[in-house]
């Protein structure tokens, strides 16, 4: 199993950076994702790793050794690309054999390696078959054999299901969790969709416009956001997000947003980083699940509990599981996620409790964790 | 495919054209392009065919049925032969020196480099100039006095300085080279395009597999591009078998027959000889020969097409 270290990486493109400052550590036999928004740079990272694009800037790794200078086929990885890229007239067999036939291997062992891959991949059915005659998620599982009949030292997927519909996708996604089990390589696994990553990678990668914003297992970031964008980008539906300052009151604190009422909050849940004299601007995180109904809005004048807001329902979603609703709050519109179903309906006002010590605190100016 | 309206129309319209009555429209409607096509294209051709049972001289205008004499007399004459035998090796010459040529030049325009633009727009440059100017600026490269001896003596090989179109060795040889140089924009174009159709990605992954250029080449790039270089190969072929003007520009068929193929023949036959019969005969030949090139052509084209689908 092999380590991949990123030191400094940047790339350019006709004078724009596409990537900066890329460092971070890919632990041997660690499945890693790279996440980010479309254009932020995930492929072209990945592509340096394989040596299909110059590394502009810094060193890449693999297993110790500096790679900037080798040839894509010294570095011992394997790509598995977003269209598959497979060889069209090819069967099947001599897809997975090419790179065998290309190394010299002997015909017997190649052949074994080939067989060996396909009864992994469920492709033994399939071996004469040309790649015009396959469906995608046959193309896909040969695009892997491909890679898988080398052994090498690192795969690197681009997006390798975004071509596949969505039962598929979440059997592939699995199928390449149970790969990566079972032969323990090492995986960069690019990908835009954030469950994807959340699901299969031990460790993910957030990138944006060609920065890290933060690398962390899948529930660090789902669970200590290190800015604004980690925070929105993980988690669906949103998290919630408001603007506002800290102010202390009648004993205890108070989030006051932009527009509407303050909002009290609970004593200790703050965690004492907070500037809370001088009306700095702070960005107020809550997930949607954090967030609870503890009944109709009070009649007017009467006191709110603390973490509590008034709010008019817009709108609820039912996706069987649980129901999203989405209340108009006057700093904003706000996203409740409620296990199960809600006989909440459009146009109910009602209170919402934030349950605070689960909220993030994010700079407003920097966007970064506050704690 | 009919919805239910069309199929069931309001009962009080007129009832519409029946069957038969729509396909005589359909012929009224053909006819005049038909007569039009018949007259310039069918009639001349059955009128050949029907020379070439006849001993006809224009200059004496009586038509004489010998049946399949002018063939018989064909077979035996050593002249249509060796116009047969130098129409291959004129076809296959040409077609393959600009097929090589058209693909090393796609190959190359593939790549990236400055000023990649404005010289794909020049290859096209030999394929446009009128075939009178071709045979022009060549012959002044190849007479006897011409740039390439120029350049020959030049270099101090005066002693291979020939004209070069007027020697029965080399006549041959720069008419082919002449006319595939007026024909590998043709074939370096298509190429181009195929080479284009090629994904990146493929190339990538070959390189990741561990291909180098010269591998790369050889196992993705040739076997991918084999149906656009059967076409053009074909095309070309077809061309080249048929050709007259570019020969008859550049040598008449000379130096003693050396570059005579068969529609030179048939030509000289018919305007020079005055026998139509003859000529009617050669050209039948030739029409024969073409049009097994061209079945080739289709047949191989569509097999081709079907086992390369890259998509
Ligand atoms: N060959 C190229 N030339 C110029 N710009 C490029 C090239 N390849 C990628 N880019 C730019 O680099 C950025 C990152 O691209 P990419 O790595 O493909 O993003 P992602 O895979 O995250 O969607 C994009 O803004 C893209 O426009
Ligand atoms: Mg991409």
């Amino acid at each position: 199993m092999v380590q991949v270290v990123f030191s400094s990486v940047g790339k350019e493109y006709g004078g724009n950076a596409v990537l900066r400052d890329i460092d971070f550590e890919v632990p041997a036999g660690c499945f890693v994702a790279l996440i980010g928004p479309s254009g932020c740079g995930k492929s072209t990272l990945l592509r340096m790793i394989a040596g299909l694009e110059h590394i502009d800037f810094g060193e890449i790794y693999i297993d110790g050794n500096g790679v900037n200078d080798l040839a894509p086929k010294d570095r011992d990885v394997a790509m598995v690309f977003q269209n598959y890229a497979l060889y069209p007239h090819m069967t099947v067999a001599e897809n997975m054999l090419f790179t065998l036939r290309m190394a010299r291997c002997s015909r017997a062992e190649s052949n074994d390696r080939m067989w060996e891959a396909a009864r992994i991949l469920g492709l033994e059915d399939l071996l004469d078959r040309y790649p015009r005659h396959l469906s995608g998620g046959q193309r896909q599982r040969v695009a892997m054999g491909r890679a898988i009949v080398r052994n090498p030292k690192v795969f690197l997927f681009d997006e390798p299901l975004s071509n596949l519909d969505a039962k598929l996708r979440v059997q592939m996604r699995a199928e390449i969790k149970r790969l990566h089990q079972r032969l323990g390589t090492t995986m960069i696994f690019v990908t835009h969709d954030q469950v994807e990553a959340m699901t299969m990678a031990e460790r993910v990668v957030i990138l944006r416009e060609g920065r890290i914003e933060q690398v962390g297992s899948p529930l660090e970031l789902y669970d200590r956001p290190a800015n604004v964008f980690v925070a929105g980008f993980i988690g669906s539906p949103a998290m919630n997000m408001m603007s506002g300052t800290f102010e202390r009151a009648g004993g205890h604190y108070h989030f006051v947003p932009e527009s509407g009422d303050p909002i009290s909050i609970p004593p200790g849940a703050l965690s004492g980083a907070e500037d809370t004299s001088s009306g700095h601007k702070y960005m107020l995180g809550i997930r949607p699940e954090h967030i609870t109904l503890p009944g109709p809005e009070p009649v007017s004048g009467e006191r709110k509990s603390f973490g509590e807001i008034s709010a008019e329902v817009v709108l609820v979603e039912v996706t069987g599981l649980d129901t999203h609703i989405v209340a108009a709050a006057p700093n904003g519109e706000v996203t409740v996620l409620i296990r199960g179903r809600s006989a909440v309906a459009a146009g109910d006002r009602l209170l919402f409790r934030l349950d605070f010590p689960l909220a993030h605190v994010f700079d407003a100016e920097t966007g970064q964790r506050v704690d | 495919m009919a919805s239910p309206s069309t199929r069931s129309p309001p009962r009080n319209r007129q009832p519409r054209l029946r069957f038969r009555d729509e396909r005589i429209f359909y012929y009224v409607a053909l006819a005049p392009t038909t007569i039009v096509i018949a007259c310039v294209i069918a009639l001349p051709i059955i009128y050949t065919f029907a020379l070439g049972f006849f001993i006809q001289n224009t200059l004496v205008r009586n038509w004489r049925f010998v049946g399949l004499s002018n063939y018989s007399d064909l077979l035996t004459d050593a002249d249509f032969w060796l116009a047969f035998w130098n129409g291959v090796v004129f076809t296959v010459g040409s077609t393959v020196v600009a097929t090589v040529f058209g693909l090393v030049i796609a190959i190359l325009l593939d790549c990236n480099f400055r000023g990649r633009g404005p010289l794909r727009a020049l290859v096209i440059f030999p394929y446009i100039v009128p075939s009178i100017v071709v045979a022009f600026i060549w012959k002044f490269i190849f007479s006897g006095r011409g740039i390439l001896n120029d350049f020959l003596g030049f270099i101090g090989a005066q002693a291979v300085s020939v004209p070069w179109l007027g020697d029965q060795r080399f006549a041959m040889m720069a008419v082919i080279l002449i006319s595939a140089w007026t024909w590998f924009p043709f074939a370096a174009i298509t190429l181009l395009a195929a080479i284009q159709n090629v994904p990146d990605n493929i190339y990538e992954a070959a390189a990741l597999d561990g291909a180098g250029p010269m591998r790369r080449f050889t196992y993705l790039t040739l076997p991918l591009l084999a149906p656009a270089i059967m076409v053009v190969v074909l095309i070309r072929a077809i061309w080249a078998f048929r050709n007259y003007d570019m020969i008859w520009l550049l040598t008449e068929g000379g130096p003693i027959g050396a570059t005579e193929v068969l529609p030179i023949m048939a030509y000289k036959e018919a305007f020079g000889l005055f026998r139509m019969g003859h000529a009617s005969a050669v050209s039948v030949s030739l029409m024969v020969f073409v049009t097994l090139l061209a079945a080739v052509h289709f047949r191989v084209g569509a097999r081709l097409r079907k086992a390369y689908d890259t998509s």
